[in-house]
């Protein structure tokens, strides 16, 4: 399926930058080079599909998620945070090096879960999985029940709703509405064992060939070169010039 | 070919259930074979045997014989015998691994080591003749039941296989594709070996050779093809009996509907569609594969909302907004694990109902049954007859049946016929989709097409 006609990067290499941002921005103590290494990559999953209105929500969950740390940071500071009181807001008191060290860490968590939750939307892990296996770096038989196990997701989803919906019309208890742990169970088990045997019987073996092409083209690997020496200087600015 | 019997197949786990055959039977190249018997009786796990699936993947013993070409089916030639032996499954989306119907589709010619130019003549060759052109862009979880078994069958025709094991291969297909399917099937008689099990009796008979019969205590035999009886569901009559009081006058509206999936491409799959049915009226809704059918379930049930119209319940002239209404409606999906929530059929039923009144209506519905076995251990035919049977206990003034009669003999089509005429009795609004011509002349009071977006009525007595 990928031909790479237009501007999208390689869902492999797509993940190892997102992969490789996610460790900068973890380990980086410098909110400016984060959010530099932060944009780049948003700007590369714009490019690779992400819509602008999924993105927009996805900011608002992080926001509010990163904020409930900074309230817990600031409600409970460590002993050596607590110096200066600069403000109080009825119990909740700001101390100069907590706020500072509360509104880093918000900072970072935002861009961690924002970023994360946003390459999980322009990721195709099923294309990483096949070009895993057309290069024959993953077994044909570990590969082939991890796609189907991706695929299922939207299939349980739709059961999942199909149950919730059934259980509605019967009344049963709030409990089984909510989380239909049983019938979901058992829809997985079939699923995952029907799988397997149209795996076997539509004659998965240790060799296929492969109609589409999985591969990286010369773009990928020229966006992948960019990414990477942005990627290292960043890093090289961080710990050796600005240390 | 196949060389048959005299063999005995035991279930690990089901109470001392058993397939066998005292006798020895051929199966031989080119023969067209039709598998018959009453549901749950083994039909569908004697065509597994025949691909060697059974014992292979299952943890019963299987003592005798049943050899392909003197070799054992299971074992070292199980894998052999991959691409000679095609088994489709009753669930189309079982067999489904990608998301995308391109991938899908030349995923077993992948596996047998097909060039791509191999592929691509098959392509040519196969996608003009199962009609694939049009759902080629899509995802496989946005295409209908219909479109999925012409997408994994095609596929698995593409490798060119000697014996194709098929079971209920036309049970999700619309009437028009079943009868191209019929044809198909009436093309490739004597260049391949085809078994089979489907309920359309009258169809398939013309082209088959000869039948295996499974009867309820599992033997299996040989029987010629004069001694199939094709059973023309009888118009079925309701006995009397005592009836709960009848529902109040309803009303089902649904007034110039538009729904479109959320993906962009996707144009509306209604254009404006109108449907009006009241207490006590039977409406059929068949269609092509893909029209919308299910879709217009799952709106009426609050599923899905619609983008533009509305779709109105009234009982006893009270207009119900969307929330109540919800409460006022039974739906029977297509696939009948969805209404199985506990470990055993008694809790199921009596999650819906007294012992007292279920009691009452079991027999009417199965013959035997174990009400301590888990609902997911039935075969396909008991498991939509239970589906059934839980929503008709819920006493519902709307009640929604998608093809109920799929997997189901003659038989058991008759006993769900009488259950859907009882329930008009009572004043219910029964709205069914369907494609099984038989059980809609036997039930149905106005019968509608999915064209185009738009309901046209065929007729109404």
């Amino acid at each position: 399926m990928q031909d790479n006609k237009d501007l999208r990067v390689h869902p492999l290499y797509l993940f190892t930058m997102a992969a490789m941002g996610l460790v900068f921005i973890l380990i980086s103590r410098n909110i400016l080079l984060c959010m530099s290494i932060y944009f780049l990559l948003l700007s590369i999953f714009f490019i690779n599909g992400l819509s602008p209105k999924k993105y927009f929500r996805l900011v608002l969950l992080a926001l509010i998620f990163s904020f409930g740390f900074f309230i817990l940071a600031q409600l409970y500071p460590a002993e050596t945070l607590k110096d200066v009181m600069i403000y109080q807001w009825g119990f909740l008191k700001f101390y100069n090096e907590s706020l500072k060290h509360g509104l880093q860490q918000w900072g970072k968590l935002f861009l961690l879960t924002s970023l994360s939750m946003s390459s999980g939307l322009v990721i195709d892990y099923t294309k990483i999985l096949m070009s895993l296996m057309q290069r024959g770096r993953m077994p044909l038989k570990l590969g082939y029940p991890l796609i189907l196990a991706m695929n299922s997701i939207a299939l349980l989803r739709e059961e999942m709703n199909r149950i919730k919906m059934i259980s509605l019309h019967r009344r049963l208890p709030f409990l089984m509405r909510v989380f239909p742990f049983f019938p979901l169970l058992v829809f997985a088990i079939r699923h995952s064992q029907r799988g397997a045997l149209a795996l076997v019987t539509r004659g998965l073996s240790d060799s296929k060939t492969f109609y589409f092409n999985y591969e990286t083209n010369r773009y990928d690997r020229f966006l992948l070169l960019f990414f990477l020496i942005v990627y290292f200087s960043l890093v090289g600015l961080n710990f050796f010039v600005l240390k | 070919m196949y060389s048959i019997g005299p063999f005995e197949y035991s279930f690990k786990s089901s109470e001392n259930k058993k397939i066998f055959s005292t006798h020895h039977f051929n199966i031989k190249p080119g023969d067209f074979v039709l598998i018959t018997g009453p549901s749950g009786a083994g039909k569908s796990t004697f065509l597994k045997m025949l691909k060697g699936i059974i014992p292979e993947f299952s943890s019963g013993e299987l003592k005798g014989n049943i050899s392909f070409f003197d070799k054992a089916l299971s074992g070292e030639s199980f894998k052999s015998n991959l691409a000679e032996i095609l088994f489709l499954f009753q669930n189309p989306f079982s067999q489904i691994i990608y998301s995308y119907v391109p991938e899908e589709f030349f995923f077993t010619m992948e596996n047998f080591n097909y060039s791509k130019e191999q592929m691509i003549d098959k392509k040519k060759e196969l996608l003009e003749s199962f009609g694939l052109k049009k759902i080629w862009n899509k995802k496989t979880n946005q295409i209908s039941n219909g479109e999925c078994q012409k997408l994994v069958l095609s596929s698995l025709l593409s490798v060119g296989p000697k014996v194709l094991l098929l079971d209920e291969p036309t049970a999700f297909l619309d009437p028009a594709s079943r009868e191209k399917f019929y044809e198909w099937l009436g093309q490739i008689k004597g260049h391949y070996t085809v078994v089979l099990v489907d309920h359309h009796l009258a169809e398939v008979l013309p082209l088959i050779d000869y039948g295996v019969s499974v009867t309820l205590d599992g033997e299996v035999k040989k029987i010629d093809k004069e001694s199939i009886n094709v059973e023309i569901p009888a118009k079925t009559m309701v006995p009397e009996r005592h009836l709960p009081k009848a529902f109040q006058p309803s009303k089902l509206c649904i007034k110039d509907l538009y729904f479109s999936y959320p993906s962009a491409e996707e144009k509306s799959l209604y254009q404006s569609l109108n449907l009006e049915i009241n207490s006590g009226k039977i409406a059929v809704i068949k269609g092509k594969n893909g029209e919308g059918k299910s879709t217009l379930f799952k709106l009426i049930t609050g599923f899905l909302k619609p983008s533009m119209g509305s779709i109105k319940l009234s009982i006893d002239q009270i207009e119900l907004d969307r929330k109540k209404s919800l409460d006022h409606i039974a739906m029977i999906f297509q696939n009948p694990e969805s209404h199985f929530f506990f470990d055993t059929i008694e809790e199921e039923l009596a999650s819906v109902a007294s012992k007292k009144r279920y009691q009452e209506w079991i027999n009417y519905f199965f013959s035997s049954i174990h009400l301590h076995k888990s609902p997911f251990l039935l075969s396909e035919g008991e498991k939509r007859r239970l589906s059934i049977f839980i929503s008709l206990l819920q006493n519902r003034s709307v009640v929604l049946y998608d093809e109920p009669t799929f997997g189901l003999d003659v038989a058991n089509k008759n006993l769900v016929a009488s259950a859907i005429l009882e329930l008009k009795r009572l004043q219910t609004i029964q709205l069914i989709i369907s494609h099984d011509e038989d059980f809609i002349q036997n039930v149905a009071d106005e019968l509608y097409e999915l064209e185009e977006g738009k309901l046209r009525l065929v007729y109404a007595r």
